[in-house]
């Protein structure tokens, strides 16, 4: 059955594709033929025409005999070459094939960037996008109670040169104009551009002021550029420097080294935080895109106890009686006893928190120095005997100028006649011969809990470092020496330190209750809510009738004084309760010949406000502790009397009778 | 047909406000960078106007100046009595000579 193109009649098991593929060559296989068949006819007339018999009919297919069973088939010399069906389809899948590989390569390197380096890429682009901004936290600064700033975080700003970006024509001119606001001489900055450190980068100025950082930007000079940092200020200059302490620079950061500084250095810091934002080209962050804060930790400011003007007069009262006296050092602490905070706390030498000179000179002498008090130390073996040695105010003694006790003796400190005086004399007067036997009357265990007590040979509380507990040889230890307990009496045998002899008094002042010192009143956040600081712990030490019976004695002091003809302990309207102190220090080479004076004063004394302890080391004009210290405490108690506004009592001191029948 | 129409304003709408919204948030971003660094700008000379005042305040700086107007510090303290307009110091018997030492 012939077949059209498009028949379709698939030959078993031949698996070819019918159609016109097989039509083509089938139509052309007639037409062939035929072709092949006239042409044959023509073949057989030319050999005809050659003489050939048979004539053979025209036109019309010739049809030459067939044999029979063989197919009808072209002469050799007209079959063309047919195409095979199965070449033209092969190249076409292989080329098929080849572009599913190319495809599927695509696939894979697309399943590779998007689905397993996605992450990585990523990264990549956010590199580019993202930007980590700091957000630094400025450190907090420390004021007074009264507001003054003592120290303050500023920005600064360091000025570099890139002199491959000068040209060497212009290097003299830029010079020339940041000669002015760096206060350089222009050789100076022009050495420093010719003969750079590194060829693309030389310090010309660490710290540069704000205003200077502004006005040398706005100069607009090539190769000039400015790297903004903080650094820490302290307006008041060295107002209460061994109190702040002072700031180093470690890795970019600031540091405080000593004093509050130190003590407060993680609040004051805080901590940077940063911001991740996605930043264009120009650095402009671009608004609801991925923002991740890691936020800071604000700075807190701290507000402390010290009164400005009290601090600044004290201190120039010590610096001032050191020079006159040429003494070693002074310090005076200023304390409401009330509260147990510290309103001054001055020294001499001391030291500028924004250049210190050197590690030594940043001590803190008032909780640093250890001394012996002497005679101020005698309020506490009093206390001890008018509470547990039965004795009271008025308990007469013999005080001869010199005695001898268990084969050790003692004398006072000025020659007199054998005389009768009650305790309350014995201190007024401030006899040593009179304190030894008081002291015969408590056991040294009573004494040494009594000293321990009021804080003798423990830290303070206070915090700053730096502190020295002092030192306290207790009974039965190998520094107990067998006249340990008369020499504590008068104030021999021990060290202290100012702070503590301040708290003694404040103690006495306070009616027996012992405040822990404290510099710090609170802590302000950057928003300005203030935190006060929590309350210092209290201790009774002694009875309230003893602290009232020692402030009766302590009274009578200043009018003793006066009438020897120092007159120190009398401030016109107030009532004064004080005591003078005048220890020996052991000097080079074992000789008694250094001393320490001391003045500690109470007022009003009816209702105690503020104490003052001054202390003078090693005055070398003058040493009893009345003439060296008393003009000072004089001084600074007015002064503070004044800046506090407490009214005046009156000035009348009780009577209370020193002498005995 | 109006449904249609609805939809496609609906979605046109929402286009128009979102592009309304970014273009908004990007000019304010500018406006923010702005006034940031007029804010650090201020900061700066807040600080340096701070430390000045806080240097003219300090009581070294106070004396000074009160003694170049001619202030002394007073030796004996003086009080007045509101109540009867009187001023009244009580000396003691022997007044701190002021030869000795002076701030």
């Amino acid at each position: 059955m012939r077949g059209g193109p498009g028949a379709s009649r698939p030959r078993a098991g031949a698996g070819r594709v019918p159609g016109p593929r097989r039509a083509a060559p089938r139509r052309a296989a007639p037409g062939r033929a035929a072709h092949g068949e006239a042409a044959q006819g023509r073949a057989a007339q030319l050999r005809a025409g050659q003489g050939r018999p048979g004539p053979r009919p025209a036109g019309g297919p010739a049809q030459r005999p067939i044999a029979p069973g063989r197919r009808r088939q072209a002469p050799a010399a007209l079959r063309r070459p047919i195409l095979r069906r199965g070449r033209a389809g092969r190249r076409l899948n292989l080329t098929l094939l080849c572009l599913i590989l190319v495809l599927a390569l695509f696939a894979a390197r697309l399943i590779q960037l998007q689905g397993l380096d996605a992450a990585r890429y990523r990264t990549l682009a956010d590199e580019d996008k993202v930007a980590t901004v700091p957000l630094p936290t400025v450190r907090g600064s420390i004021t007074t109670s009264d507001g003054t700033v003592l120290a303050m975080t500023v920005q600064t700003d360091l000025v570099f040169g890139d002199p491959a970006e000068i040209p060497r024509g212009q290097q003299p001119a830029a010079a020339a104009k940041l000669a002015g606001p760096l206060r350089l001489a222009p050789g100076v900055i022009l050495s420093l551009l010719q003969h750079p450190s590194s060829p693309e980068y030389v310090v010309l100025s660490k710290v540069v002021s704000a205003s200077t950082a502004a006005a040398i930007a706005s100069l607009k000079l090539p190769g000039i550029g400015l790297i903004p940092s903080y650094a820490r200020s302290y307006p008041n200059g060295d107002l209460a420097a061994s109190v702040l302490g002072f700031t180093d620079v470690r890795g970019g950061d600031l540091v405080g080294e000593g004093g509050l500084e130190q003590e407060f250095n993680a609040e004051l810091a805080g901590r940077d935080g940063s911001e991740e934002v996605e930043k264009d080209a120009g650095g402009q962050p671009i608004p609801g895109t991925q923002d991740n804060v890691r936020p800071p930790i604000p700075a807190v400011s701290i507000r402390t106890t010290i009164q400005s003007d009290i601090q600044y007069e004290a201190e120039q009262e010590c610096k001032l009686r050191v020079k006159q006296t040429h003494a070693r050092n002074c310090s005076i602490i200023v304390m409401d006893p009330r509260t147990g905070q510290i309103l001054a706390m001055a020294q001499w030498p001391t030291f500028s928190p924004a250049s210190p000179t050197s590690l030594q000179a940043t001590q803190n002498i008032a909780i640093g120095d250890v001394f012996a008090p002497g005679s101020t130390l005698k309020p506490v073996t009093v206390a001890a005997a008018l509470e547990q040695g039965h004795q009271t105010a008025m308990s007469p003694y013999t005080i001869p100028y010199q005695i001898d006790l268990n084969g050790y003796s003692f004398h006072d400190a000025e020659e007199h006649a054998t005389a009768r005086y009650t305790i309350a004399g014995i201190v007024a007067y401030s006899s040593n011969v009179g304190m030894v036997q008081v002291a015969q009357h408590i056991s040294p265990q009573v004494q040494n809990q009594y000293l321990r007590a009021f804080g003798l040979g423990s830290d303070s509380g206070l915090g700053l470092p730096g502190e020295t507990p002092g030192l306290l040889p207790a009974p039965g230890s190998a520094d107990y020496w067998g006249d340990e307990r008369y020499e504590l009496s008068f104030g021999q045998g021990v060290g202290v330190t100012a702070l503590q002899m301040a708290s003694i008094y404040s103690t006495i002042a306070n009616g027996g209750v012992r405040v822990q010192p404290s510099l710090v009143a609170g802590a302000a956040t950057a928003a300005g809510v203030f935190r006060p600081a929590p309350v210092p712990p209290r201790r009774r030490v002694i009875q309230a009738r003893t602290a009232a019976t020692l402030m009766k004695i302590l009274q009578q002091v200043p009018a003793v004084d006066a009438a020897q003809g120092e007159p120190w302990g009398l401030i016109s309207g107030y009532t004064v309760a004080a005591k003078t102190g005048t220890a020996q220090v052991p000097g080079s080479g074992n000789c008694l010949c250094q001393y320490g004076s001391s003045y500690i004063g109470i007022a009003p004394a009816n209702n105690p406000q503020l104490v003052v302890a001054v202390n003078i080391q090693d005055p070398k004009d003058g040493y009893y502790g009345d003439v060296v210290a008393g003009p000072v405490f004089y001084n600074v108690m007015k002064f503070a009397l004044q800046t506090m506004k407490i009214p005046p009592d009156g000035g009348h001191a009780p009577y209370i009778r020193l002498t005995a029948p | 047909m109006p449904f249609v129409l609805l939809i496609l304003g609906l979605l046109g709408g929402g286009l128009v406000c979102l592009l309304v919204i970014n273009t908004t948030l990007a000019t304010a971003s500018f406006a923010i960078s702005n006034l940031q660094q007029g804010n650090a700008s201020l900061a700066q000379q807040e600080q340096v106007l701070q430390q000045q005042i806080t240097q003219e305040e300090s009581p070294a700086s106070i004396e000074q100046r009160a003694y170049r107007l001619g202030l002394r510090e007073q030796q004996v303290l003086s009080f007045l009595d509101v109540q009867t307009h009187r001023t009244y110091a009580q000396p003691s018997s022997a007044v701190p000579g002021a030869a000795g030492y002076a701030p």
